[in-house]
């Protein structure tokens, strides 16, 4: 058997360490971690909150912003229009819904705001991308600092439409 | 030191440095099979902030299409991913109420029920942005049969510039 321990001459003993495996071991985990990894963008939410049941106007006294967004039959956006104006079917008019809104709203973090609703009315087919698009017009904008701030507290969607096509 | 021809290398930095590799990928790693999936390419919102306090608990809905491997090839769905199903949107009432109703009996269980007999519970709803809208309010319609009424629609951030 191999000598393992080296007496020095005051006593001072020193173990030579392999150190091989653990640099092997260590060296596949690296490498493991490093594969398995996936960068990915963070995830956020909007609450929203649906009793069934619940009727249009019934949970609060003040009537909802009304926004409908019409599809194509590909699932792509017709139009946004808020009320009854007709906002366009592009960028520009997600920031022009959100402009209204805010119009709408008044002065945002106010007692009033937070009891101001927004009915999101879709046709069926319309890709949930435009929803979610909808809804961040709806609900806030990025301030200077890019951080978020919301002036809206309370999403709703109106009763599903019918499949185009089913009648 | 050295014996004759070999040379002792001193591996107290090398083995600090990699210590710390291994501990940041540890750290920063994501073994949330939920957030992975790959079948469900969310919508993107500016907006979209991780919530500052997170429920105690949540049931987390998937709805994505099964798309072919190559990218661009013709995708299959919308289905919802539950428990290791892939449901169709016409099968959400045959399928999906029945496992609901169950998940709502366990709740019920857990004693996590309100006094009105609805759930606190939230239903995370992380649909793939081509998901037409119509089915995604059937599966919260779905879920408002079945007693649940608070429901988180989720977005991702925008990639950072």
């Amino acid at each position: 058997m191999a000598k393992l321990r080296n007496h020095g001459p005051g006593g001072h003993e020193k173990i030579p360490l392999d150190m091989t495996p653990m640099i092997d071991v260590v060296f596949q985990l690296i490498i493991f971690f490093m594969l398995t990894l996936k960068i990915r963008a963070n995830e956020g939410d909007f609450n929203i909150n649906m009793p069934l049941g619940q009727g249009v106007g019934q949970s609060s006294e003040l009537p909802p912003i009304k926004v409908r967004l019409e599809s194509n039959p590909d699932g792509t956006l017709r139009t946004i229009a808020i009320g009854r104006q007709s906002l366009g079917n592009d960028e520009r008019a997600f920031a022009l819904l959100n402009r209204e809104v805010l119009n709408l709203v008044g002065r945002p973090g106010t007692a009033f705001s937070k009891d101001i609703e927004v009915e999101i009315d879709s046709d069926y087919e319309l890709h949930y991308q435009y929803v979610v698009s909808a809804m961040t017009a709806c609900t806030g904008k990025l301030d200077e600092k890019g951080q978020p701030m919301r002036f809206v507290e309370k999403i709703k969607f109106a009763p599903p439409r019918a499949k185009r096509g089913a009648g | 030191m050295a014996d004759s021809g070999s040379v002792d290398i001193d591996m107290t930095p090398m083995i600090d440095i990699v210590f710390q590799l291994i501990t940041f990928f540890m750290v920063v790693i994501n073994f949330d099979a939920a957030d992975t999936d790959e079948r469900v390419r969310m919508a993107v919102s500016e907006l979209a902030r991780p919530p500052k306090v997170k429920p105690a608990g949540e049931l987390v809905l998937q709805m994505g299409f099964e798309r072919g491997r190559a990218q661009g090839t013709a995708k299959e769905g919308p289905f919802l991913f539950y428990s290791g199903e892939r449901i169709p949107v016409t099968s959400f009432e045959t399928v999906f109420k029945p496992m609901l109703e169950r998940e709502f009996q366990i709740e019920k269980i857990k004693g996590n029920l309100e006094a009105d007999g609805k759930t606190k519970t939230p239903v995370v709803i992380r649909a793939d942005a081509e998901c037409p809208t119509g089915d995604v309010q059937k599966l919260i319609q779905i879920c408002q049969q079945a007693g649940y009424e608070k429901f988180s629609l989720k977005a991702m951030q925008p990639e950072a510039k």
